[in-house]
């Protein structure tokens, strides 16, 4: 059941009025209920999985680990929430890595694919997982109660795709009765519509043509690599925003807020920032259970933070899926962030405080740079080999083809010059939007008027673009 | 304690809210209504524009047995019936872009050049029946041929494709096409053969052609029969946006169109540089159909489709001349009949488009001419030079 489904969006009205009918004490079982139905429509034996997985956090963080919280009880633990992950999503790739390695070292060994299939949110529900015995572990109180810590781990706008959230940031909802007024609905369908706006109006008449560049046998000019990079950055963004948006607007509709995943990445003004405003519970997760506590452990140490940093960054990049590609980006961020720290610190400006606007003038240069390095990582993310990699920089780095694309057409540069440009008049435009649209002109409020029309326009938009429901991009990982 | 007093509660509270009923929603609902009550009445008259469009003009001028595809590629699975059965008769497809189908200033009496040949040619014992579409792409008579091949009833004698050279530039099939793949489990078996067959000799007609069908099959397991498909259906009885979204998709993608030419200038006549890629993979593709019709003792003929000699052109003459250059060094190497029938119609017999001289389209004299000199270039291989009589 895809968010942007006809079918979901019957789902949701059913569950929604459902779980406002019944008695208060039936809502949590209802959606844990309905949050299983959600997941197993795409392959109902791995609701069984979920259920073990969150069982067996359940009953270990209260029984073991509350008990006895030493590092090796924690690492238990840690390891039995890695291992469905391991199993499903790195099997093959670590078999077919030992099998290279073997064959240097003189064997013949050539396995062949294991075709294991990989659960869907796999990755969200382990780092979930993770994260809840790490804070038990830390003192943090284990959840109280069995169908709270259920819902925790399956609710459904959260579960498939993030925001990956951790039990202390929603524990006060799920133990508190939840409640709900007009303004959560018009919040929670808001952003709903915003996330089918950016996911099928943007994203998926974006991505055949970052298709075209990447999956393509022919090798892309210059023109066409600009191009797909630049598309993929923005097809990633609107696509994995939308989700974020739809999961947050779901769940306002049953009175819990979420936190936010993004905030305007592409305005960052240096490496740092961008890892603030993007996929920001993901960063906030490698922050806490990857980079800090190996910094800690070498606290003595403070060289050894950058060696630290690379390698919590390679790790996010291998959450994301079992290439090398992956590994490569991630540690491309490492980089940039290590050199945010040193080399670089005189270019990238110290990031934004509270309260002061998204879009600044003044650091244009360094917003621009991160740009531009942010998207050369695109490039890694979602190159289908490291020769592909390779392939497309020489392309770029030569100029290949000089302004002529031999892979795409001139409307797709044109699409994505105009949806960049859109993006851009967003950013910069934002932090004056809320004063604009407060303005009266005699004595009429103009964005009261055009508001309902522009709603109208989104819905008849999406409609008009929606291409049978395109599965999410971070669906996959 | 949690209170059971809340039941229902909720959700009445939000109807009776005044903010509900006050703020954007109910200016929402009436602007989608009135959008569906437009696009309800605008539907139908679409579907005549665009046939109109088609055909310029003369909508319903087709005889009760069409001897070409009348729906243009949009609805094969119900022209198919209309090809002559070949076992009984041999006929000859005629293959092509509008500029087959296409009549400026049509007159009475006016034919296509199937219907041109299939006149002539019915004398000599076969017939000709045409297989156009507007735009159609190499892809897209790489499939006609394989569709008509699956069948001993509807393998032609020889397949004639009039080859345009800014079709090199597009690829994939179009809607009505790919139905037609997705009907016919058969032809994707095939479809799949000929990609495992050729994957090594053509690489990127065969990389093209495997994502075809891949997507094919994997929209045909999420197909009507899906809860969401049957969903969209409901919805859609009620919802006009909902059905016609497809149209209103390709109107407002014309649109964007339009607006692209007006505000970068860009003309019917505008020179514009051949994709690389596409180019290469639509070449691999004409190659691989004249493989496929040797293999299958299909007489494969190409010619060069005629072009207005006073009309500016889109093309950058090296890459046209070298276009024309490589399909005749190809034909000759594969022993293909091949003409270059660039200058056949003279400029007295074309028509008028987007306010200038139609390159590409004819009045009727030049459907005749292009028929004639067809013949007159090809007709032994198109019928036996023993006459037989019209059975048509």
């Amino acid at each position: 059941m895809i968010f942007t489904s006809y079918t979901y969006l019957v789902f949701l009205a059913l569950v929604f009025l459902a779980h406002w009918s019944v008695p208060m004490t039936w809502r949590k079982p209802l959606l844990i209920l309905c949050s299983y139905v959600f997941y197993c429509s795409w392959h109902w034996e791995f609701g069984f999985l979920l259920l073990g997985v969150s069982l067996f956090n359940w009953w270990y963080a209260r029984s073991i680990l509350q008990k006895h919280p030493t590092l090796p009880v924690l690492l238990g633990g840690v390891a039995a929430n890695l291992l469905p992950l391991i199993y499903f999503k790195y099997a093959d790739f670590l078999v077919a890595n030992a099998a290279a390695v073997a064959n240097l070292a003189g064997a013949d060994w050539h396995p062949s694919s294991l075709n294991i299939l990989l659960p869907i949110g796999v990755s969200f529900f382990t780092f979930q997982g993770i994260a809840y015995q790490v804070d038990v572990a830390t003192g943090d109180e284990p959840a109280d109660s069995l169908v709270d810590l259920l819902l925790f781990k399956a609710f459904w706008p959260q579960l498939i795709a993030g925001p990956i959230i951790r039990l202390y940031e929603i524990r006060d909802q799920l133990e508190s009765p939840r409640s709900l007024d007009y303004a959560d609905v018009a919040a929670g369908g808001q952003r709903i519509l915003a996330g089918f706006f950016k996911k099928v109006v943007l994203a998926d008449n974006i991505a055949p043509i970052v298709d075209l560049v990447f999956l393509n046998p022919s090798a892309p000019n210059a023109l066409d690599t600009a191009v797909g990079i630049l598309g993929f950055g923005l097809q990633i963004y609107f696509d994995f925003s939308a989700y974020s948006d739809i999961a947050i607007g779901s769940a306002r509709l049953f009175g819990y807020c979420f936190p936010e995943n993004f905030n305007w990445p592409y305005v960052s003004a240096s490496p740092a920032e961008f890892w603030n405003r993007w996929h920001m519970t993901l960063s906030r997760w490698i922050r806490d259970y990857t980079f800090t506590p190996l910094t800690f452990m070498t606290r003595d140490r403070p060289a050894l933070g950058h060696l630290w940093l690379l390698l919590a960054m390679a790790v996010c990049g291998l959450w994301h899926g079992a290439r090398w590609t992956f590994v490569v980006w991630g540690v491309w961020h490492g980089l940039l962030l290590v050199a945010n720290r040193t080399l670089l610190k005189s270019l990238f400006p110290r990031p934004a405080v509270d309260g002061e606007p998204t879009f600044r003038w003044r650091c244009l240069p360094a917003i621009i740079a991160t740009f531009a390095l942010v998207n050369i990582g695109w490039l890694f993310f979602r190159a289908q080999s490291l020769e592909q990699c390779a392939a497309m920089l020489q392309s770029l780095a030569t100029l290949r083809g000089g302004w002529r694309p031999s892979v795409i057409r001139e409307n797709s540069i044109l699409l994505v010059a105009v949806i960049f440009a859109g993006l851009l008049l967003a950013q910069i435009g934002r932090d004056r939007w809320v004063e604009w649209t407060s303005r009266s002109l005699w004595g009429v409020n103009p964005w009261a008027v055009a508001r309902p029309v522009l709603y109208a326009l989104a819905i008849l938009a999406v409609i008009i673009c929606d291409r049978e429901s395109q599965t999410f991009v971070y669906f996959q990982f | 304690m949690e209170s059971r007093q809340d039941t229902g509660n909720t959700l009445w509270r939000i109807v009776r809210d005044r903010r509900l009923w006050l703020g954007p929603a109910p200016w929402i609902v009436l602007v989608l209504v009135w959008a569906n009550v437009r696009i309800a009445d605008w539907v139908p008259r679409l579907a005549e524009a665009r046939k109109a469009n088609l055909t310029s003009g003369d909508v319903g001028a087709y005889a009760a047995e069409p001897r070409f595809d009348t729906t243009f590629g949009e609805d094969p699975l119900s022209s198919w019936k209309f090809i002559p059965d070949a076992t009984r008769q041999p006929f000859v497809a005629l293959c092509g872009m509008s500029q087959m189908f296409c009549i400026n200033d049509r007159e009475p009496g006016d034919q296509t050049i199937s219907e041109e040949m299939d006149d002539r040619l019915a004398s000599r014992g076969v017939r000709v029946y045409g297989l156009a579409a507007p735009n159609l792409c190499t892809e897209e008579a790489l499939f006609l041929l394989l569709a008509l091949l699956e069948r001993p009833e509807t393998t032609p004698r020889a397949f004639l494709y009039g080859a345009c050279f800014d079709k090199l530039r597009n690829e994939d099939l179009r809607p009505g096409y790919r139905e037609f793949l997705r009907a016919h489990p058969a032809l994707q078996t095939t479809w799949s053969q000929v990609v495992r067959e050729h994957e090594s000799r053509f690489p990127l007609a065969v990389a093209k052609l495997r994502k075809s069908v891949d997507e094919i099959q994997a929209a045909s397991q999420q197909a009507d029969e899906s809860l969401e498909g049957k969903l969209r259906g409901a919805i859609g009885k009620f919802v006009p946006a909902v059905s016609a979204r497809k149209e209103l998709n390709g109107y407002v993608q014309h649109e964007l169109f339009l607006m692209r030419n007006a505000l970068l200038g860009i003309k019917p006549t505008s020179k514009r540089p051949i994709i690389r890629s596409r180019y290469e993979t639509n070449r691999q593709l004409l190659e691989l159909m004249m493989e496929i019709c040797q293999k299958s003792g299909v007489q494969f003929i190409v010619y060069v489709i005629p072009l207005n000699p006073l009309s500016e052109n889109p093309y950058i003459p090296e890459e046209y001349a070298a276009f024309k250059q490589w399909l005749q060094e190809l034909a000759s190497q594969r022993q293909i009949p091949f003409a270059n029938l660039e200058d056949v119609v003279p400029s007295e017999d074309w028509g008028e488009f987007m306010g200038g001289p139609d390159f590409k389209h004819f009045r009727g004299a030049g459907h005749r001419r292009t028929a004639s000199r067809l013949i007159d270039e090809f007709g032994p291989l198109l019928a036996p030079p023993v006459v037989g009589a019209a059975t048509r």
